[in-house]
C-alpha cells in the first residue's frame, strides 16, 4: 500500500495519452498568456520602451564618441545584439513573473486539477515567455536596421540570430522559472532579478569589445552566457571577426539552455509537492 | 448491477469502474500531515453517487486538505482514496477528467474576460469549440452572468466571481463537483443564489457534489449527508435530519427561580422526559449539582415525545414543585447542537 501511495504522478509522463495531454496543456496555457499579452498594450509598450531607449539614447550618444568599429560597423549596429538579448532577458523575467503571480494568487490550482501533466504548466509559461522574447527581439532588430545603415536586413542571418536569442532566452526562462517557483513574494523575486539584470548586460561584450576590457572583467565576462550570445549574433549578422568563435558560442549556449531549463524544472517540481499545504 | 459505459474525452469507450462500487467518493484511512501537523487523520468517507455531501467543521478542521487530497492537488501520506472509481494517488488523470473544482479562494485570472476564461478551461479538458460555446451559453444562463460575460474578470463583484467559478467547475460536465466553501464571504442574497443554482442543477442531472462549509444553515439546507470533521477526524456523519433527531426531540427551556433540587428530583421520575440540564440563565453552561442556589436559571428539558402536548404539563409540574416559571421557550435542535454534542465546542456562524 505504502509504495503505491508514494508513487507520484507529478513528474512522470508515462500514462497513455499523456504526451498529447502535455501538448494540449502547453498550447492552452500559451494561448492564455498570449491573449493576456495582446489585451494589455501597456505590457507591450513597457517591454519595448527599455530597448528602444537604449538604442536611441545610449546608442546615439555613444555613436558620437566611437567613430570607427571593425570593418565600418556603426555603434548602434554594434550594440544591437546586446540590446536584443537584454530585451529577451526582460521578457524571460516577465514570463517568470506570470508563473509567480499565478502561483501566489492561486490560479495555478485550476491547471493542477485539470487532466494535463504538471510539466505542461511550466512549459506553457516558458513557451509564452519565449514567444514574447522573440517578438521583442525582432522589434529591436528592425529598430537597429532603421537607426543604423550598417545593419542590413538579410533573411538567413536574421533567422540564425533569432535562433541564438531563443537559446539564450530559454536558459534565462529556466532560471526565472526557478526563482519564480521558489520566491516567497513578488518583491523578493524582483529584487533578485534587479541584481541579476545589470551585470548580465555590463559584464559582457554587449556594449564594448572584449579586447578593451581589463583582464579580470574579461574573465568574468567569459562566465556570462551573454558574451557568447553576443559574439554569435555579431558573427551571424555582420560576419565580423569572432571574439570567441561560433562553435564554442553555440556549445556554451546549448549547455546554458539545458542547465537553465533543468534547474527551472527541478525547482518547479519541488514547489509543486508543497502546493496546497 | 448493469455495466455503465462512459465515453471519455478521446472518444474511446471505457468501462466506468465507479458503477460497480456505488460510491462516487470513498476513502479508507486517508491521512496527510504538513511538517508534523496532522491535517487529516485516518479519514473514512463514503459518498454515494448523485448525493450532496457536506463536510462541516470549523476553520482549520482539515476540510480543505481533504478536498485537496480528493482533487489530486496533493498526494496522501497514507491511506486510500478513490474518486469516480479511480485512485487519486495512482490514477490522477482519470480522476481529473471526472471532477470539477472550485477552490476556497477565488482563483480566476483577473485580466481575462469571463468568456475567454471559460474557453481556456474547456480547452484544457479538450472540449471541442462548438461544445464549449454551447455549454457556456447554458451555464451562463444558470448563474445569471449573461450581461457581463465579455467583461474582464477584474470588474466582477465577489458574488459574480463565485458564480463564474461555479460555471467553470461545471463546464466539463463533471460527474463529481467539489466546492470548497462555495459561499464564504458572500452576502445573503448571493448565498441564496448559489444554493438555488445547486438545487436546480441537482434536479436536472445526476451529479455528485461534495462541499465544505462552516455554515450550518448551508449544510442543513443543501446536504443529503453531513460529515462533521474536527481536528482532521470525522466525528460523526449522517443526514442533517437524522443527526438532529439523534439529539431527541425538541427542547423546552423553562426560565425561572425556585427550588431547583426538588424540581430536578421530580423531573427524574417522569417517563416522558428524556433528559434535562440546568444552566444559569443565558449561559448554556451546565451548572453542577449543589451550586443551584439563588438566581435565575434555565432548565432545558429534552422531551421523549413531540413538544406540542407536553409544554403545559411541564409548566404545571414546575409550579407544583416550587419552581416559579417566568418564561417558556421552545428550541428546535440544530446542527449546532449536534456539533456541540460531538466535539464539545460551539461552531459559530
Amino acid at each position: 500500500m505504502a509504495t503505491v501511495v508514494k508513487k507520484r504522478a507529478v513528474t512522470t509522463v508515462k500514462e497513455s495519452g499523456e504526451w498529447s495531454g502535455l501538448l494540449v496543456g502547453i498550447y492552452t496555457l500559451w494561448l492564455k498568456h498570449m491573449r493576456k499579452f495582446r489585451s494589455s498594450p501597456v505590457e507591450i509598450l513597457f517591454t519595448l520602451a527599455t530597448p528602444v531607449l537604449w538604442m536611441l539614447l545610449f546608442g546615439v550618444c555613444m555613436t558620437g564618441m566611437v567613430t570607427e568599429f571593425q570593418g565600418g560597423l556603426g555603434y548602434q549596429a554594434f550594440i544591437t545584439p546586446g540590446v536584443m538579448l537584454l530585451t529577451g532577458l526582460t521578457a524571460a523575467i516577465l514570463g517568470g513573473t506570470t508563473l509567480l503571480l499565478e502561483r501566489v494568487n492561486g490560479t495555478l490550482k485550476e491547471y493542477l486539477v485539470a487532466p494535463i501533466p504538471r510539466l505542461a504548466v511550466l512549459l506553457g509559461s516558458m513557451t509564452s515567455g519565449l514567444t514574447k522574447a522573440i517578438l521583442q527581439a525582432i522589434a529591436v532588430l528592425v529598430a537597429g536596421c532603421v537607426l543604423d545603415s550598417t545593419l542590413v536586413f538579410r533573411v538567413l542571418p536574421f533567422l540564425a540570430a533569432i535562433g541564438v536569442v531563443a537559446l539564450f532566452c530559454l536558459g534565462f526562462v529556466g532560471l526565472a522559472s526557478a526563482f519564480a517557483s521558489q520566491a516567497k513574494s513578488m518583491e523578493s523575486y524582483h529584487s533578485l532579478i534587479m541584481v541579476m539584470n545589470l551585470p548580465v548586460l555590463f559584464i559582457s561584450n554587449a556594449l564594448y569589445p572584449l579586447e578593451i576590457m581589463p583582464s579580470t572583467l574579461r574573465g568574468l565576462a567569459l562566465l556570462n552566457p551573454t558574451t557568447y550570445a553576443v559574439d554569435a549574433c555579431r558573427i551571424l549578422l555582420f560576419g565580423t571577426k569572432p571574439e570567441i568563435g561560433l562553435l564554442i558560442d553555440l556549445v556554451v549556449l546549448v549547455l546554458f539552455m539545458f542547465g537553465g531549463l533543468y534547474y527551472g524544472y527541478r525547482s518547479f517540481n519541488k514547489v509543486m509537492q508543497k502546493i496546497g499545504a | 448491477m448493469t455495466t455503465v459505459f462512459n465515453q471519455d474525452r478521446e472518444g474511446k469507450i471505457t468501462q466506468n469502474p465507479a458503477s460497480h462500487g456505488g460510491y462516487a467518493i470513498e476513502t479508507k484511512g486517508l491521512s496527510k500531515s504538513f511538517d508534523k501537523v496532522k491535517a487529516v487523520t485516518s479519514l473514512d468517507l463514503k459518498v454515494e453517487e448523485g448525493s450532496l455531501y457536506a463536510l462541516l467543521g470549523p476553520n482549520g478542521a482539515g476540510k480543505t486538505t481533504t478536498i485537496n487530497l480528493l482533487t489530486t492537488l496533493i498526494a496522501p501520506d497514507s491511506g486510500l482514496a478513490t474518486v469516480a472509481g479511480y485512485n487519486v494517488a495512482t490514477q490522477p488523470n482519470q480522476v481529473r477528467r471526472n471532477i470539477g473544482v472550485t477552490f476556497q479562494e477565488v482563483a480566476l485570472d483577473r485580466n481575462l474576460t469571463g468568456r475567454s476564461l471559460l474557453d481556456i478551461h474547456g480547452r484544457l479538458y479538450r472540449l471541442p469549440q462548438a461544445e464549449i460555446k454551447k455549454r457556456t451559453q447554458q451555464l451562463i444562463k444558470l448563474v445569471e452572468l449573461e450581461d457581463v460575460l465579455d467583461r474582464q474578470v477584474k470588474t466582477f463583484s465577489g458574488g459574480m466571481k463565485r458564480r463564474l467559478e461555479l460555471a467553470r467547475g461545471l463546464l466539463t460536465e463533471p460527474r463529481i463537483l467539489f466546492l470548497d466553501e462555495p459561499t464564504v464571504g458572500l452576502d445573503p442574497h448571493n448565498r441564496e443564489r448559489i444554493w438555488a443554482y445547486l438545487q436546480e442543477l441537482r434536479s436536472k442531472q445526476n451529479i455528485t457534489i461534495m462541499l465544505t462549509t462552516h455554515y450550518l444553515d448551508e449544510a442543513e439546507r443543501l446536504a443529503d449527508k453531513v460529515g462533521i470533521i474536527d481536528e482532521g477526524k470525522l466525528v460523526v456523519e449522517g443526514s442533517p435530519g437524522g443527526l438532529i433527531a439523534s439529539l431527541g426531540t425538541d427542547v423546552v427551556k423553562l426560565t425561572g427561580t425556585g427550588d431547583i433540587a426538588r424540581f430536578k428530583e421530580i423531573l427524574r421520575e417522569q417517563e416522558w422526559i428524556a433528559a434535562f440540564r440546568v444552566a444559569r440563565a443565558g449561559s448554556e453552561e451546565e451548572t453542577p449539582a449543589g451550586e443551584e442556589t439563588s438566581g435565575l436559571f434555565d432548565i432545558l428539558v429534552n422531551l421523549a415525545s413531540e413538544a406540542g402536548r407536553s409544554v403545559k404539563p411541564l409548566v404545571d409540574l414546575a409550579e407544583r414543585s416550587g419552581f416559579n416559571v417566568e418564561d417558556v421557550s421552545l428550541q428546535r435542535p440544530t446542527l449546532n447542537e449536534v456539533f456541540f454534542k460531538y466535539t464539545g465546542r460551539r461552531l459559530r456562524d
